[in-house]
């Protein structure tokens, strides 16, 4: 089932007076259940795909619709963010001054069918599920680099998205955690997710079912 | 989002400790702006009271075209003008003793004797002198016996207990050379009176009996004549007599000095206005850039730059309402020991019991609040334009 559609897009940048392509009239689907992984050369523009998604990054041309809403201002791309796509990346992004509980339950704030003690319950069997229990109470300072992914994944689905799209998740990571950081997304696209990686690191090529290629500016799929 | 989450969030945001900083600053920076406004609203009000109380605002001094018009006849036509209330020669104004009694290390006894009509003081204890050329004076609350208080550490409780010496037998040296008896009779209220504090008051023939006995060669035809009128408004009926030259009322110096201090107080409260603006759009554009993660991160699991904002502005208000009672509190402890060190040197000044009014703490308040509001709202401008990639990518 197709839970994302990219349509006709198209991004490029001006750089010292000259017009950088990126990407131009890309059109693909992307469907729950499934584990797509995102390489490519630096500059190929995969995360510029990825940031266009969740509307970081506003395409010159063409429309992205997600889980049927179409991403056309800020609010509709904040609501895509808080509803329909979990978001990890490589440096993690977690409030230095929140626990990894907080950190986990702060996209639970705007959803309106957690109150505050149905939150924490989520937070915590998603930090169990991952393994972090016991560690819910800790700074991310107080956590080595894979806890900190993983609990960046935790808050990515405590709203229970339908996508995932994680950018360089195991950039930062060593080889033990860089496999379960894999296994994990690699259960949850069974789970029905749409997992959406993008990664240098061949390793991905093991776990994903479908992989795209950018080159050029266009997409290059291998299932 | 509901009030308990938007408050829980809140709390996370307000409970930090590098807001412990901004929250001292803000404390420094909204007691000195209340400071400013209670003062220059305070000296405001005092002028106020001083212009509706003060006998010496009404007093006058005259200028006379000796040429076309004697003393006598003008004291004569200033006398029946219904707007004067007394008129008098220089020698019946001012004279100057020394009274033995109230010598000390620190004071040296000194008086001015200003000569006057009765019932213009607010007599506090004993009563008013008489004015049959009797012996009497009246004395003020603030009496401190010696002319050069001004370059002294003027000490308000360190006087010589006036009311003791209510209608005793006082020597006093008059002009530096003869010893006459005195009486003071009264202790008049000086809370509203400009007089330096080692002014008494005693009639006008009192003082025109020690003067044509004690100085001799009086020139009556050359010495300045003084009126007090009912209302220093109504100075111009003055002015049009004839053999007037000019009138010069004793506010108009006074006014001056006042002007001064009002003026300070204006550039103070407008320099920290300034001060509190800038220093606020400063503090916060920092506390801004180092929550640069935090906004992203926001951002990211799908918060939209309405409620960022909100959650910013909402915690500067708390932590500006915060720094403002604080400010307050502080402001009332230290402001009175701050007022006396800066006007010491003045003891009129000093005596001004500024009491600062609700209605000026309410102004100050809502001045302060906008602001820092005002200034934290320019910088929020900047969420919006804040490149979200140069986060996350960081």
């Amino acid at each position: 089932m197709s839970i994302l559609k990219l349509v006709n897009c198209s991004k490029s940048y001006i750089k010292q007076n000259k017009v950088i392509k990126v990407f131009s009239n890309l059109n693909y689907s992307f469907d729950c259940g499934k584990f797509y992984a995102i390489m490519g050369d630096s500059g190929s523009g995969k995360s510029t795909l990825i940031n266009s998604i969740v509307g970081f990054v506003s395409l010159d041309t063409g429309s992205i619709v997600v889980d049927n809403i179409l991403l056309n201002n800020d609010k509709s791309a904040a609501k895509i963010r808080m509803e329909k796509v979990g978001l990890v990346y490589q440096n993690f992004l977690l409030h230095d001054n929140m626990t990894a509980l907080e950190n986990v339950m702060l996209p639970t704030y705007l959803n309106k069918s957690f109150t505050i003690n149905s939150a924490k319950k989520q937070a915590i069997y998603l930090l169990d599920s991952i393994g972090l229990k016991e560690r819910k109470n800790h700074f991310p300072k107080e956590m080595s680099g894979g806890e900190q992914q993983r609990v960046a994944i935790a808050r990515a689905l405590v709203n229970n998205p339908k996508i995932i799209i994680a950018d360089e998740p195991t950039g930062n990571l060593d080889k033990k955690n860089e496999q379960f950081i894999f296994k994990l997304l690699k259960k949850l696209s069974k789970d029905g997710k749409c997992v959406i990686v993008v990664s240098h690191n061949n390793a991905i090529k093991k776990y994903c079912d479908v992989l795209i290629e950018l080159r050029d500016g266009k997409i290059y799929e291998y299932k | 989002m509901s009030i308990s989450k938007y408050l829980k969030l809140l709390s996370k945001q307000i409970i930090n400790k590098n807001n412990i900083v901004l929250i001292i600053l803000y404390i420094a920076l909204s007691s000195i702006i209340i400071f400013c406004i209670s003062y220059f609203n305070g000296v405001n009000s005092l002028w106020d009271k001083w212009l509706n109380n003060s006998y010496d605002f009404d007093l006058a001094y005259v200028l006379s075209d000796n040429n076309t018009i004697t003393q006598k006849e003008l004291l004569k036509k200033l006398q029946n003008n219904p707007n004067v209330l007394d008129s008098f020669l220089y020698d019946e104004f001012l004279g100057s003793a020394i009274i033995d009694d109230f010598k000390s290390s620190i004071m040296s006894g000194e008086i001015k004797m200003i000569g006057t009509i009765n019932g213009n003081k607010k007599i506090l204890y004993g009563r008013d002198f008489k004015e049959d050329g009797s012996m009497e004076m009246i004395c003020p609350s603030n009496f401190f016996p010696d002319p050069v208080y001004v370059n002294q550490r003027y000490n308000f409780n360190n006087t010589v207990g006036l009311k003791n010496y209510i209608d005793k037998p006082l020597n006093i040296k008059y002009l530096g050379e003869y010893e006459i008896p005195m009486k003071i009779v009264g202790i008049f209220d000086a809370t509203y009176d400009l007089s330096d504090p080692n002014i008494c008051y005693v009639s006008h023939l009192t003082l025109k009996n020690l003067n044509n006995k004690y100085q001799a060669n009086l020139d009556y035809e050359r010495m300045p004549i003084y009126i007090q009128l009912d209302n220093n408004t109504n100075i111009n009926s003055i002015k049009n007599i004839e053999g007037v030259l000019d009138v010069v009322l004793v506010k108009q110096i006074k006014e001056d000095t006042i002007n001064d201090v009002i003026r300070i107080c204006g550039i103070a409260v407008i320099l920290a206005t300034i001060m509190v603006f800038f220093l606020s759009y400063f503090i916060y554009k920092r506390k801004l850039i180092n929550q640069y993660k935090y906004i992203g991160l926001m951002k990211i699991v799908g918060y939209d730059n309405y409620i960022i904002k909100s959650l910013f502005y909402t915690e500067t208000l708390l932590i500006s309402i915060i720094s403002i009672v604080l400010g307050y509190l502080i402001n009332i402890i230290v402001s009175s020991k701050f007022l006396e060190l800066f006007l010491y040197s003045d003891p009129q000044l000093a005596l001004m019991n500024i009491s600062i009014s609700k209605t000026t703490v309410a102004i100050a308040f809502i001045f302060v609040l906008i602001i820092f509001s005002l200034a934290v709202k320019i910088v929020l401008k900047n969420i919006s334009k804040m490149e979200i990639k140069d986060i996350i990518y960081d």
